[in-house]
């Protein structure tokens, strides 16, 4: 005996094998069974309604303190920058957007660090929701609150004569390569460690990206926008796969 | 996608027609399934029973991945051993079983063909048979068994062989 | 309903070596209540972390009704309440919004929350502080809103990790008690150094060591092991210190008459006069986890 086909039929049950009425059966206590647990799950909450609970809870700290930060920009900016600026537009005005956007990435980590620093982390991943649902809101509110102040920065020096273009390669893209830096460094770091790494990746990131922007002006000074367009994409496809990452596991456990 | 995942959408959200579709695929083969290990038809059907009650405990958050038989198929063993335990005594493929095993042909060789089985397995241990019986019994790919039994691939492929090189041999000097 | 562990292990490795907390455990839990007894760092902590799918073993798998857990996703966390050893609160909380907040992150409605956080605040007697801090609440009290939460999603398997270090005698009571009400056709686990906590309502107990599971059995089963081990004397205090040195002392305790009576672990012989004594889960678990 050595092919398949033997074998199949050595072990084949009788195919008239009655079974119409049991199956029947099954399949009536498998329906209420069904309508039970559907009844169950259909009334739980959805994501959209943890992220609004969440809102009224905890995360109205966040835009508030979001928004405190944006403030002090705000003022430095105008202490700094804004009566001059028409004479000094070239030169500090982009360290400062530079700046402004390591310290907009910055205002984000005390909050994703609440949940460890006040031991709650190990206890809402247990839960449905687990560790990526409360931390897909907290990053949602977080990613609102980042646009939110980028958008005001970006108004501000923009209704002060700066070009589109500028404020994209001197914001957008320092904030996007501290982002996508820090989130890499959030999800392989020990909580305790995470502040300090990130505060010093974040400032390294930034100065960093602020000599490979000077250079590639020095480079191709009349242009090459693609470029960067280019290198946000890639950052944010590195965000898109960091965040995927935080489904997995054995990820979210090094956070314990 | 499959018939088989559109069956799953849907009864994930609580659609009872595709569920009666989905256990008229399924039942006769879990029912297969639940008579080898089960002593008798009736603890069997109890077994094939269970096996639906459950899945439809878990179904709706049950994350598909394309490994729903090999899911459905743990949930059946599972099923078999809580049953099992219940019974007073409880032997599988016992001496006289309920069941027909057999070739569609004559009763005398159904008959034979049954003692010769429940002889073969005798040669072999518990996971060797649920084995040859998802490969065989259950036409389960191996890559299906080994997402039933938890075991890696290539150790399902190793084992399989062997056992079927032991069930040659005792065939042989039958 | 049954949690089963098939060869679970569990190494952690980091740049200089890597190290096993939990090493092919293969258990198996029902209904009713379960004890996991075993000294700090024997790795209970690990196991129950990845009992809840908080951490993913190196090895081996975790099924809940034959269906490994990581299969199961989210429905699995539906059907269980974990209190972890360590927890915290938000400092902003009240007992309320603590526990609509879990309630929240456990999928329950508002409907859903409101009632089951009513029925939980009357059983744990904590009425009186639902709109309290829980900052400013005694040790006592936080860990019964702990067990609240734990216990909102009306889970079918509890698992309990130290869960009455810091409470008092009366406390510990009333806590046992609330196990024992709910353990009736649900799976608790607890995992505890603290042997007399489960010695009363565990069914069965898992002894870890380093680890590994050395025993499991009921109370009963484990303990038997022990007759003819235990003994009791009477003795001067002035030879305490001596004994000691000689034979593993469970209890000390001081008498009225000025003497010393002792229970340990040994021969008839090792102590003048002594008496065997009925062995207890605590002598067990001195015998394999001797204090030095």
């Amino acid at each position: 005996m050595k092919k398949r086909k033997d074998w199949n039929t050595f072990f084949a049950i009788e195919k008239n094998l009655a079974y119409d009425s049991s199956m029947q059966t099954t399949k009536e206590l498998s329906g209420l069974g069904l309508s039970a647990a559907f009844a169950k799950h259909s009334a739980s909450l959805s994501f959209g309604a943890l992220i609004r609970k969440q809102l009224a809870f905890t995360f109205w700290k966040i835009w508030f303190f979001q928004g405190l930060v944006l403030a002090a920009l705000c003022a430095a900016f105008f202490c700094l920058y804004h009566e001059t600026l028409l004479n000094q537009i070239a030169s500090p005005l982009p360290e400062f957007l530079c700046l402004s956007s390591g310290i907009v990435v910055l205002s984000a980590i005390p909050i994703l660090r609440r949940s460890s620093r006040y031991r709650m982390m190990e206890l809402e991943q247990s839960t449905r929701f687990s560790t990526l649902g409360s931390l897909s809101a907290q990053l949602i509110f977080i990613g609102i609150g980042d646009l939110a102040m980028l958008s005001v920065l970006a108004f501000i020096v923009w209704q002060d004569g700066l070009t589109g273009s500028v404020i994209f390669i001197y914001l957008i893209i320092p904030f996007l390569t501290a982002a996508t830096s820090c989130l890499m460094l959030w999800i392989r770091s020990a909580p305790s460690a995470f502040e300090q790494r990130a505060v010093l990746l974040c400032a390294a990131a930034t100065l960093l990206i602020w000599q490979v922007i000077k250079w590639y002006k020095d480079y191709r000074p009349d242009g090459g926008l693609w470029f960067w367009y280019l290198y946000a994409f890639f950052c944010l496809g590195i965000l898109h796969r960091e965040y995927r990452k935080l489904q997995l596991v054995s990820y979210t456990e090094k956070m314990l | 996608m499959t018939r088989e995942d559109e069956l799953i959408r849907q009864i994930q959200k609580g659609r009872q027609e595709c569920l009666d579709e989905l256990i008229e695929l399924y039942y006769p083969a879990i029912l297969r399934y639940c008579l080898w290990h089960m002593p008798d038809s009736e603890s069997a059907q109890d077994a094939a029973q269970e096996t639906f009650l459950k899945l439809v405990r878990f179904i709706g958050r049950y994350e598909h991945r394309g490994h729903f038989k090999a899911f459905l198929y743990r949930i059946a063993a599972n099923a078999c051993i809580d049953i099992k335990r219940s019974l007073p005594s409880a032997e599988p493929l016992s001496e006289e079983p309920d069941y027909i095993i057999c070739r569609p042909e004559s009763g005398y060789q159904a008959a034979e063909d049954r003692q010769l089985l429940a002889a073969a397995f005798t040669c072999l241990q518990e996971d060797q048979r649920e084995l040859v019986l998802l490969r065989y019994g259950q036409e389960l790919t191996l890559r299906e068994i080994a997402a039933v039994t938890g075991l890696p691939l290539r150790t399902v492929q190793t084992r399989l062989s062997r056992t079927l090189k032991k069930l040659r041999l005792f065939l042989k000097n039958t | 309903m049954e949690l089963t562990l098939e060869h679970v292990s569990k190494q952690f490795k980091d740049r200089q070596n890597s190290k096993t907390a939990v090493d092919d455990v293969s258990l198996k839990f029902g209904p009713g209540v379960w004890g996991l007894l075993g000294a700090n760092g024997s790795g209970k902590t690990t196991l129950m972390r990845m009992i809840c799918g908080i951490m993913k073993p190196t090895a081996g798998r975790i099924c809940y009704d034959g269906i490994p857990i990581d299969q199961l996703g989210d429905a699995y966390r539906d059907v269980i309440g974990y209190l972890p050893q360590e927890f915290g609160f938000y400092p902003e909380f009240t007992v309320q919004q603590y526990l609509e907040y879990i309630a929240a992150l456990k999928g329950l409605t508002d409907q859903q929350t409101r009632q089951k956080i009513d029925e939980l605040l009357i059983r744990l007697s904590l009425e009186d502080v639902r709109k309290k801090r829980i900052t400013k609440l005694s040790g006592g009290m936080k860990r019964r809103v702990g067990i609240g939460q734990a216990l909102l999603n009306d889970p079918e398997f509890l698992v309990l990790d130290e869960p009455t270090s810091g409470l008092d005698p009366g406390e510990r009571v009333r806590f046992r008690n609330l196990l024992s009400e709910f353990a009736h056709d649900r799976i608790v686990l607890i995992s505890t150094h603290i042997v007399s906590d489960i010695e009363y309502i565990a069914t069965r107990n898992a002894i870890m060591k380093n680890g590994a599971i050395l025993q499991t059995g009921s109370t009963r089963e484990l303990v038997v092991q022990m007759e003819g081990r235990v003994f009791e004397a009477s003795i001067d205090p002035r030879d305490l210190s001596r004994l000691e040195e000689k034979v593993q002392v469970v209890n000390v305790r001081n008498e009225a008459d000025g003497s010393v009576s002792l229970r340990y672990l040994g021969a008839p012989d090792d102590v003048p006069q002594a008496r065997p004594q009925e062995p207890r889960l605590e002598d067990l678990y001195l015998e394999l986890f001797p204090r030095r």
